[in-house]
């Protein structure tokens, strides 16, 4: 990518990631700007994951994916961090063993700017209160939908101007989904940009200003807000 | 940082958890030299030997029990530090006649036994240094595999290279006789003491989460191969000062003393204890030394009134060997389940900070 190129936000151009030769997402391409979520459904397989993946550098891929106009191809995924993306992975993988507090400090090692620290842990506990209150809990003690807060406020620790999460909603109850959510709703308000991989179709497409539907490593259709009620446009999407 | 007033009414005790567990092991080690050491001249001389196990398996904790990487290698770095100590100790007249073929600078370089130490760990921890940043990349069978091989090749260069120590075959002798029991029990403390501090640190405590959970580690923008070569350099020279221990103790020093079986009784010592925790390498080190030293007196006969014990020559390592296969298969974890000591008497994971799991 030149360095004239002055887009802010997440750009994906003709993504491709093959395991063993095999493609598992064939050039796909999708942009998230400052301030909206977008969401990526599909059914198993689809290519979802292996797309998060691959944009954080953890898999092999071609293409071209900027943070900011920044080319991140061939970073690894602890640079990639440092440019302002963050990836809440799927199963959460907190550190069972460490405090909740240990945590996110952990969070904070890609932080660009260590001075804003306090600050940003104090509006990570403003946003997940429960995080305050379990501090000093190992966080292998915590309920699903509580590692799950505390999987993404160890991300927003990072400070990222991009958030990316691999089904946040994973075997959580419905009460913790929205918990979630809502949370999700004020980084997003907070003009900050999320990327949301998701397998709860109806949910993601209301929540979303736009949701790609992956099928087979390509992108099908893209649904708006509106269409989350539309039994033949998800029935369309889930099985082409 | 804020919390709740519940979190700060027992936030002392989590404080004071990890201290204990560190006071406990300094009480433990000092107790057990102590008692063994009031029975005689030659237990003590076994004492001072197992002090300077304990400090090769709490370097081989640092690395092995924070990155959950296997380290055949770590004996190259006590090596090192044997060597350095030798060449600086043994008077000059002595090393014109055993060691003819020295450098001139080694030839005529001295310093004081404490210096040596220093110097050791100097060179065992900047060998670690070296190789650290190829060797780090590495993970599971490769890691055992290429730090076997780094043994490997430290032990034959310090075998034949007479520049640098004795011919072929031969032994560094003359190292003066200054270190005693108590010296080496300063020395040990102060290692579990080194090793709790670091512990507390930022490479130890990242490397910590990355061997925890690798994916979450990148997540969060931990570099993993940078924070093991810092605590693998750290370790090394631990293992540095250890070797210029073994070398005042033995007061010989010889490429063949340094090599596969001091790795693996080093390392039978760690994984009986367990490598997850430093009271592991401490309890490990002093259970394993305390069943060698009595099935070694076992094999030269014990009398006990008018009954006199023995075991045939060659027992020991049966018996040694048993034991360790047994840990293996009833208890994989080691004796302290890879836990720490805390007040009163219950054990969590050696992470500062942390509350207790029934909390």
């Amino acid at each position: 990518m030149s360095t004239a190129d002055t887009r802010q936000g997440l750009h994906v151009e003709n993504l491709e990631v093959a395991y063993n030769g095999v493609p598992a997402v064939r050039g796909i391409s999708f942009e998230v700007n400052a301030g909206e979520a977008i969401g990526l459904i599909g059914p198993n397989g689809a290519g979802k994951s292996s797309t998060l993946l691959a944009i954080m550098g953890a898999t092999p891929r071609t293409g071209v994916v900027t943070v900011h106009g920044h080319d991140i191809s061939g970073l690894a995924p602890e640079k990639v961090v440092r440019t302002g993306l963050a990836l809440v992975p799927e199963g959460r993988h907190v550190f069972t063993e460490l405090s909740v507090m240990d945590n996110l400090r952990l969070g904070a090692v890609a932080r660009r700017d260590k001075s804003t620290y306090k600050s940003a842990l104090e509006h990570v506990l403003d946003l997940f209160p429960i995080l305050r209150d379990f501090g000093h809990r190992h966080a292998g003690l915590l309920s699903g939908g509580q590692q799950q807060q505390l999987a993404i406020g160890r991300a927003l620790m990072s400070d990222p101007d991009i958030l990316m999460l691999d089904e946040p909603s994973l075997g959580l109850s419905p009460t913790a989904v929205d918990t979630v959510f809502e949370a999700l709703d004020v980084v997003r308000k907070a003009g900050k940009a999320v990327l949301i991989v998701e397998q709860r179709a109806e949910f993601t497409i209301a929540f979303s200003d736009r949701t790609y539907v992956l099928h087979d490593g390509v992108i099908t259709l893209s649904l708006k807000p509106e269409d989350a009620d539309n039994v033949e446009v998800l029935t369309e999407a889930y099985f082409g | 940082m804020s919390t709740s007033s519940a979190v700060d009414k027992s936030s002392l005790r989590w404080r004071l958890g990890p201290l204990w567990s560190l006071v406990s092991l300094l009480l433990i080690v000092t107790a057990a030299t102590f008692i063994t050491a009031s029975f005689g001249k030659s237990l003590q001389v076994q004492v001072q030997y197992a002090l300077v196990s304990l400090v090769i398996v709490v370097a081989l904790q640092i690395f092995i029990g924070t990155s959950g990487v296997l380290s055949f290698g770590h004996v190259a770095f006590v090596a090192m530090g044997a060597w350095t100590v030798g060449l600086l100790t043994i008077d000059p007249v002595l090393k014109e006649n055993l060691l003819p073929d020295l450098f001139p600078f080694l030839m005529h370089a001295q310093a004081p036994w404490i210096l040596a130490v220093f110097i050791g760990a100097v060179i065992g921890g900047l060998l670690a240094l070296i190789v650290a940043p190829v060797l780090m990349r590495l993970n599971g069978l490769q890691a055992g595999i290429a730090t076997f091989a780094l043994l490997g090749v430290v032990n034959l260069v310090l075998t034949y290279w007479s520049s640098i120590g004795p011919r072929s075959g031969q032994s560094m002798v003359g190292i003066p006789e200054v270190l005693d029991y108590k010296l080496a029990l300063v020395f040990a403390l102060s290692a579990i003491i080194f090793a709790w501090l670091f512990q507390r640190t930022r490479p130890s405590r990242l490397l910590r989460a990355a061997r925890e959970d690798g994916i979450a580690a990148a997540a969060s923008g931990i570099n993993i191969v940078t924070q093991r070569v810092i605590v693998f350099a750290v370790s090394g020279a631990v293992a540095g000062v250890a070797g210029g221990l073994f070398a005042l103790t033995n007061r010989v020093v010889q490429s063949s003393q340094l090599y596969i079986d001091l790795t693996f009784l080093t390392l039978a010592m760690l994984v009986l204890g367990g490598t997850l925790s430093l009271s592991g390498a401490v309890v490990g080190t002093l259970v394993f030394s305390a069943i060698d030293v009595f099935l070694t007196n076992l094999q030269s006969g014990i009398d006990i009134g008018s009954v006199s014990l023995s075991i045939p020559q060659g027992t020991r390592p049966i018996i040694l060997g048993l034991i360790l296969v047994l840990m293996l298969i009833f208890r994989a974890t080691g004796l302290t389940g890879g836990r720490e000591f805390v007040w009163p008497f219950r054990t969590v994971r050696p992470l500062p900070g942390n509350p207790p799991t029934n909390e």
